[in-house]
């Protein structure tokens, strides 16, 4: 059973606590329940989870939020599918999220030196946005992280400098279209020295719990928009007062980690051919395939470890990467189940 | 490819440069709304910098099989943008001038009429620009959210309004700067080839008002059509910059000049628009197609018949527009 392998991979998971959350599994807890899951706990250890605050501060201000921890998301680069940014360092963005009755309240900052805000004199310039990217079902597998796929659709918020906010919807890249179902969320921004503090505001867009999250950041300075973009692995929060799928957690959670070696990881990527394709540290050239370098800063290790056993599950949408019989152009290579686990290991260290 | 493709011939010996095509678009859908700088129809003199200024240099096209880079023109600079005028100033006192309230220092046009050489060999003439509707448009393919489309029926390339975000790897794509960036709406625009007119069997109102009757439009497979005939048949339409592979589907007739005139005061044996300028622009078969028009001018000198020049002259405005509807679209 995938569920079972994959948890006894786990790092750090040992066997007596597998079956706390296997039993676990099959009920439904709350976010304040003492009985807080093992899965839950790892993925706060790894900073996949993190908990809402429930709290009314009406009128919503940025001010309101001191004192209150924020989780710190790490964005890449995006360049697994062109467009993408060739260029730049990662970006660390700090996230407060709390529930004002059915209101979800996500206040980010982050850094850009450069302040870009939208201009009507001018047709060569781009401004500063932000997305909020919700998983719209409660599937116990996360989608593509760039968009989502199709019938896995995702919702975004979305805020540009000197824009109208806007609640935009896609099952996958090239997708992206108004959302009809959801507001636009309304915007509280603060132009700081090093950067935006920007606090969105509205009606939860999915119900489900956990609510899986990821962040992106355009940067209009180096001309960013569309895939010329950082982007944030996917982040769970975990909602106050109303029921937490601990069974969906608990797969979250096994497929969040990886036993595997990683030094054997980086050996085996050399010796399986990977780099021939893709790029990889050390290994600059490959362009067959999506680019690997941050690798695990923006995938979920379940998926690495999918893509690897079955490259045709999800091909990355991007037409360089499919044989003319719109297969993946990645062969299935059957390797020993130890190998995908390294490589997954592996892949999952690069960020 | 598309099953059909509308496209259209300029006669550049018969463009006097006035402007009504211009007009008649703009007039007809750039006037407002963030298009107030746009020209989906313009004309330039050349030799010069063109709108926008230096086109030719901001990339885009193909190379190869690969998108070339583009830059994004930029509105003052490039585009230029329209001025205000302070018009209080007609009902103060004295003799102030209407004026700009801002300096300009580029607009459309702005170099109209410098062309290039030194009296009494200067030369230039007016090229009139719009969407080629390309075959092979790199605009469509730069796109990331597949929002530029071909028209099955005739070809033109059209932006889903839907679909734009306006994230302008159109526009740099775009070797001859035809797509437009409307900073008002956030989406880009472009010249339509007027569909809504064809649609009720009427021309382009860049190609219908044209005062010259330089401009004939028609499907490229009408074997009666103007298209066909001078760019098949005489081989005396050219498209513009072919090198940048695109494809382009309008044709320009390249301009005959008059002799250059030696330091004797007479005449040489050699046009005053340099061949080699006109290569660049409409590429190696400049030289027989100017030679053909020649024969066939010569020939209607002597009273002789001339198919070609018929069909150039245009007796019957309405014989320029073959707009047939769309043969079954399979």
């Amino acid at each position: 059973m995938r569920l079972h392998s994959s948890l006894q991979r786990s790092r750090g998971v040992s066997t007596g606590i597998i079956t706390a959350v296997m039993g676990a599994a099959l009920l439904y807890g709350c976010a304040e329940s003492p009985r807080e899951g093992a899965g839950a706990q790892m993925l706060r250890e790894t900073n996949r989870l993190s908990d809402v605050v429930q709290q009314s501060v009406w009128p919503w201000r940025l001010d309101r939020w001191e004192g209150m921890a924020a989780t710190v998301l790490i964005l890449h680069p995006q360049r697994m599918i062109l467009p993408r940014l060739d260029k730049g360092a990662p970006v660390e963005a700090r996230l407060w999220a709390q529930m004002d009755g059915g209101q979800l309240l996500l206040r980010i900052d982050w850094p850009d030196t450069s302040e870009d805000r939208y201009s009507t004199a001018h047709t060569e310039r781009f401004a500063d946005a932000l997305a909020v990217q919700f998983v719209a079902d409660d599937g116990e597998r996360l989608p593509y992280i760039g968009m989502g796929e199709p019938e896995r659709p995702v919702h975004l918020w979305f805020w540009r400098a000197g824009r109208e906010t806007e609640a935009l919807t896609a099952h996958g890249f090239g997708t992206l279209e108004p959302d009809i179902a959801n507001p636009a969320p309304e915007a509280v921004v603060q132009r700081t020295a090093e950067g935006w503090s920007l606090l969105l505001s509205g009606p939860l867009p999915v119900q489900a719990n956990p609510l899986a999250v990821s962040l992106a950041v355009g940067d209009g300075a180096e001309a960013g928009r569309d895939g010329r973009k950082r982007l944030s692995s996917w982040h769970l929060l975990r909602l106050p007062a109303r029921p937490v799928d601990q069974a969906r957690l608990a797969t979250l959670a096994g497929a969040a980690g990886s036993d595997g070696d990683i030094e054997r990881g980086r050996r085996l990527v050399q010796e399986r051919g990977c780099t021939a394709c893709h790029r990889l540290p050390g290994s600059p050239s490959g362009d067959q395939g999506p680019d690997l370098t941050l690798a695990g800063g923006m995938h979920w290790p379940g998926y690495l470890r999918r893509s690897i056993a079955e490259p045709n599950a999800f091909i990355v949408p991007d037409d360089r990467y499919r044989t003319p019989e719109a297969g993946s152009l990645m062969p299935a290579l059957n390797l020993p189940e130890s190998e995908v686990e390294d490589i997954t290991a592996y892949l999952s260290s690069l960020r | 490819m598309t099953a059909r493709q509308l496209g259209m011939v300029i006669d550049l010996n018969k463009c006097i440069g006035c402007q009504t095509c211009t007009l008649a678009c703009k007039s007809q859908w750039t006037d407002r709304d963030g298009r107030e700088f746009m020209y989906w129809n313009h004309v330039e003199t050349r030799p010069g910098k063109g709108y926008p200024k230096d086109w030719e240099q901001a990339g885009g096209g193909w190379d190869g099989d690969t998108l070339r880079p583009g830059r994004l023109p930029r509105l003052h600079e490039d585009y230029g943008y329209p001025a205000e005028f302070g018009y209080e100033v007609l009902f103060e006192e004295g003799e102030k001038p209407l004026r700009p309230k801002e300096e300009m220092a580029w607009g459309p046009n702005w170099d109209e009429d410098q062309g290039a050489g030194e009296y009494p060999n200067s030369y230039f003439f007016y090229l009139p620009r719009l969407c080629n509707h390309c075959s092979n448009p790199a605009c469509q393919v730069a796109c990331p959210r597949q929002a530029i489309y071909k028209r099955e029926e005739d070809g033109i390339v059209l932006i889903d309004q839907e679909r734009c975000r306006g994230y302008r790897y159109c526009v740099a794509a775009c070797p001859y700067k035809k797509i437009y960036f409307n900073p008002l709406a956030g989406k880009s625009e472009k010249c339509i080839f007027c569909y809504p007119r064809l649609e009720k069997g009427l021309p382009q109102a860049c190609a219908y008002q044209c005062v010259g009757r330089a401009r004939h439009v028609a499907f490229l497979d009408d074997q009666e059509g103007a298209l066909h005939q001078l760019v098949n048949q005489w081989k005396v339409a050219l498209p513009l910059h072919a090198e940048y592979g695109t494809q382009p589907n309008v044709y320009y007739v390249p301009p005959l000049s008059p002799p250059k005139i030696g330091s004797n005061g007479r005449s040489l044996d050699e046009p005053r628009v340099p061949d080699e300028y006109l290569v660049q622009l409409f590429g190696p078969g400049v030289g027989a197609a100017l030679e053909m028009l020649r024969e066939e001018m010569a020939k209607k000198n002597r009273g002789e018949a001339s198919e070609l020049m018929d069909l150039l002259i245009a007796y019957r405005h309405g014989d320029m527009f073959r707009l047939d509807r769309p043969r079954e679209v399979v």
